[in-house]
């Protein structure tokens, strides 16, 4: 929302922080060149690639798409933001199943699953494609993802690896 | 491709003091000091320990480095790119090294000779660094042991090293690495330290996550769009919309109204020594206080250009173009070995078939981005780069600077396919720093990043059999029709344009009495460039839907016929006429059959599919790897094609990190399932079509197949993995829509939802 002292005020990770910017400036280049929260990723600016993919109260948004002035007093969670010490269950998972190769459109994609599960404990391999279809990654590591996804949500079954 | 010299493996160790008492050792690679700083300094951006009073900076390529407190540090010599050579790469060194993998520290090298190539192309890494690092580690551990042996009075025979310290057997005497640091960095470095024998080794071999899984998890890996300097600027580069076309003026009274914005001004074209992949295309820069700011500028900026001859082509005139060449007789024949036209005069059967392969972009989900800070007497650089020195070189050039006063720091990549090989989007940073009087981030939007992309190149395939009454082939031949990477990297004036289109092709690893192939250049108004398994990307589909489109027509499994056309074990050595390794390729037929049958085998080759499904099968090698893969379709019945399972094979000899090639293999059958059905760039009137993920999509999970991956076991030394895994992935795919569908896919893409129609007969 608008601060007092010009520019905007916003929750972010838990934390009001005050930042200047115009009207209109996507919530993507707030975060990342003004309150240097760079985990969130510039991939297409166009809503098409999830890279930037951040919990606006809790829903998964490209914030690519967001203007600044429509979060309002909305929560802005960021991947930084995910966990304090990155035990989030959806980052163990990735930890362990190996997802990463070149590792740029993670923090998107973690994004996405981490909502995902908040509200689909135990999704099928139906609801993961569907859920993470918004997400790209061009190294290719949908098979991983797939079966970090089912391994954060603790299921026996591993999505096919 | 773009490399410095070939290297020799051979080098010979250097160990000096490092501050603070550490060791410090590293491998000197004489073949690559020739292209050294010419002032003969390091510069400044070498690491920490090169400040420290040392022998002249040249003797020392320091991979590893042991604190007083026990910290070892190995430098990654190489540019991650995704493919996993940050963690493989410093596995080799700490095996020899003989310290527990997790108290390794990796540190990335900055452009600098004493590490050799640096360069992430060719899938050459692994392979490169192999022996060097081997040495390099083994020569640590002994010099270690020496002065462990030298302190305790004993025979150095009677210790062992391990787990980061040395044990005299007998007495269980024991002293950590970091005891010993100092006084083995006094020490002679051994001119052939032990290696561990293959097959004794702990490390290599194990399935190891790569060491930037948890900082990338947090969101804290540090990208080339994440670089931050202090007094930074980011601007934003409007470039010419069509090859060729200059800069006519600009307006930029709108766009210096837009909050934020610093300065516009007009980068002028550069080409470093005729080189296109040294090229910086020129326009108009937009510098600011934010991202935002710079993009919001440039969208009110009013820019005229003087287009040329560029603004007449398009894909419909280049495809035509290529439909008559492949018709005429090849401009050069690289391969003409037996008699091919007596064998298809004497043909009982005779086959022919044209294949058709579009342009192609890379994009990376990072698009091109670069850091610099360009300042009278030097200039500093950070960002996603596949050839850290060569760009240090071409930066020198471009600037003016002695070679030791530039420094390029790379930084993680998210991804390279082949792009960051260009050294175009990094200079020009550095000149728009340069004018800007400050450090700036120069950012390629998707759109920037799809249109000024260094292409895969577009290709037209004529081939044709000869088939005895016996049903052997008796003759083969491949005419390739396709504008020439060595043109597009080089200029028009080199001496083999044909040089890097015909791997795949011409060396193709099957055993026929005759064998010809020929190469025409076609001309194209778009820039070309390497792309992940380049020629191989395009020859092998052709080779591999031939091969299939013959059995099919001998009546024959396309299995058998591969094993036949392959032949019994050995190797198969050929001439062409290039120079160095692509003149005398060769090739391993048993390792080549052994992937094919695994494969095969994995995959039931052979057994019954339900209606609407099929199974087809390619292989091909790439340098010294082998790889063959099944690919299962189902074809409904509006001619939608799925791809639900994909079974590969690889022999990449000794897997250095199993996890890794893995990795690589999925990556690459999702790349060849997105290049059967969606990939393609197209141009009207000079200008590139496709410019996001909307109309050039990368594949979605829901059509991700589930991937088999067979590392096959072997002793050989390892070879690359980045790139062998993608060439049989389409055409696998391609032969299997013939099995369930019996329509050939002669060209791609195949585009989703499209009726059986869209599989153009040629």
């Amino acid at each position: 929302m608008p601060s007092d002292a010009g520019g905007w005020r916003l929750r972010v990770n838990g934390r009001e922080r005050r930042i200047a910017a115009a009207a209109g400036t996507p919530l993507l280049w707030v975060l990342r060149d003004g309150l240097g929260l760079k985990g969130t990723k510039y991939g297409c600016g166009v809503g098409q690639c999830g890279a930037c993919t951040v919990h606006v109260d809790g829903r998964p948004e490209p914030s690519c798409l967001y203007p600044v002035e429509a979060v309002g007093d909305a929560e802005v969670v960021t991947i930084e933001g995910l966990s304090e010490d990155g035990r989030h269950p959806v980052q163990r998972a990735w930890v362990e199943a190996g997802v990463p190769q070149c590792g740029y459109c993670q923090a998107g994609q973690i994004m996405q699953a981490a909502a995902l599960l908040a509200r689909n404990p135990r999704p099928s391999d139906a609801d993961v494609d569907r859920a993470m279809a918004r997400n790209l990654c061009r190294c290719g590591t949908y098979q991983r993802i797939r079966a970090a996804i089912h391994r954060a949500a603790g299921a026996s079954r591993d999505g096919g690896r | 491709m773009i490399r410095g010299p070939e290297w020799t493996r051979r080098g010979f160790l250097r160990v000096a003091a490092a501050s603070g008492g550490g060791l410090l050792l590293g491998v000197s690679l004489p073949g690559c000091r020739a292209g050294g700083p010419p002032d003969g300094a390091a510069g400044p951006e070498a690491a920490p320990e090169a400040a420290a009073p040392l022998p002249a900076p040249e003797e020392l390529n320091a991979f590893v480095r042991i604190g007083a407190d026990g910290t070892v540090t190995i430098v990654a010599p190489v540019p991650e790119i995704g493919q996993g050579v940050r963690t493989a790469l410093p596995m080799i060194v700490a095996e020899e090294l003989a310290v527990d993998w997790r108290d390794v520290r990796v540190e990335q090298a900055p452009a600098d000779p004493r590490y050799g190539p640096m360069s992430v192309g060719g899938s050459d890494s692994v392979a490169d660094y192999w022996e060097p690092l081997r040495h390099a580690g083994a020569a640590a551990r002994e010099m270690l042991v020496a002065a462990a042996a030298a302190a305790w009075g004993v025979p150095a025979a009677e210790c062992r090293a391990a787990g980061g310290a040395v044990t005299h057997t007998p007495t269980g005497r024991t002293s950590a690495y970091g005891e010993l640091a100092a006084a083995a960095a006094a020490g002679e470095p051994p001119e052939s330290p032990a290696l561990t024998p293959v097959g004794e080794f702990d490390l290599v071999g194990r399935r190891v996550g790569r060491v930037d899984l948890e900082p990338i998890v947090r969101g804290r890996a540090e990208y080339g769009i994440d670089v931050e300097v202090p007094g930074m600027r980011f601007a934003v580069v409007e470039r010419p919309p069509v090859e060729g076309a200059e800069l006519d003026g600009f307006d930029d009274a709108e766009a210096r109204r837009v909050p934020g914005v610093v300065d516009v001004f007009a980068v002028e074209p550069l080409v470093v020594r005729g080189l296109r992949y040294g090229r910086v295309r020129g326009g108009v820069a937009v510098v600011a206080e934010s991202t935002w700011a710079a993009i919001e500028g440039r969208r009110a900026l009013r820019v005229r250009w003087r287009e040329g001859e560029g603004a007449r082509d398009g894909s419909g005139p280049l495809a035509e173009r290529m439909r008559r060449l492949v018709e005429r007789p090849p401009a050069s024949v690289v391969r003409d070995d037996g008699d091919f036209d007596a064998a298809w005069r004497r043909a009982a059967r005779r086959f022919t078939a044209d294949y058709e392969l579009p342009l192609l972009a890379h994009g990376c989900l990072e698009p091109m981005v670069f850091t610099a800070h360009a300042q009278p007497d030097r200039c500093d650089t950070w960002g996603p780069t596949q050839v850290p020195l060569t760009l240090q070189a071409v930066l020198a050039l471009a600037l003016d600077l002695p070679r030791g006063r530039v420094a390029v720091h790379p930084t993680l990549e998210g991804g390279g396919f082949g792009r960051r090989l260009a050294w175009d989007y990094g200079m020009e940073a550095a000149l728009v720093s340069r004018r800007a009087g400050a450090p700036v981030k120069v950012l390629w939007t998707r759109e920037d990043d799809f249109r000024g992309d260094y292409f895969r190149a577009p290709s037209r395939h004529r081939l044709r059999a000869a088939a005895g009454a016996d049903g052997r082939l008796t003759g083969w031949s491949h005419h390739l029709v396709n504008p020439p990477l060595n043109v597009h990297i080089q200029g028009p004036e080199v001496e083999h344009p044909a040089i890097y289109d015909v791997e795949g092709g011409a060396n193709l690893p099957y055993r026929i009495p005759a064998v010809r192939f020929g190469h025409t250049p076609v001309d194209v108004a778009l820039q070309m460039g390497s792309w992940r398994s380049v020629s191989h990307s395009f020859n092998v589909f052709a080779v591999n839907a031939f091969v299939d489109e013959i059995a099919a027509g001998l009546g024959r499994d396309p299995l058998d016929l591969h094993r036949e056309l392959i032949g019994p074990a050995g190797v198969v050595r050929l001439r062409l006429p290039f120079p160095g390794r692509r003149g005398e390729p060769s090739w391993d037929a048993g390792r080549l059959r052994r992937v094919l049958d695994t494969a095969a085998h994995a995959a039931g080759w052979g057994e019954p599919l339900p209606p609407g499904r099929g199974r087809g099968i390619a292989c091909c090698y790439f340098k010294s790897t082998y790889t063959a893969t099944v690919a299962e379709v189902e074809v409904d019945d509006g001619g939608t094609i799925r791809v639900p399972r994909v079974v590969s094979a690889i022999d990449c000899g000794i897997a250095v990190n199993p996890d890794g090639v893995e990795a690589q293999v999925e990556g690459a059958v999702m790349d060849g399932v997105a290049s059967v059905l969606h990939w393609e760039i197209t141009f009207a009137d000079g200008r590139v079509v496709e410019d996001g993920f909307g109309s050039y999509p990368l594949l979605r999970i829901g059509e991700a197949p589930r991937v088999e991956v067979h590392v096959l076991p072997s002793r050989e030394p390892p070879s690359g993995t980045g790139e062998p895994p993608y060439p049989p992935v389409p055409p696998a795919i391609a032969n299997a829509v013939f099995a369930a569908t019996g329509t050939r896919l002669r060209k791609l893409p195949a585009r989703p939802g499209g009726a059986p129609s869209v599989f153009s007969a040629v």
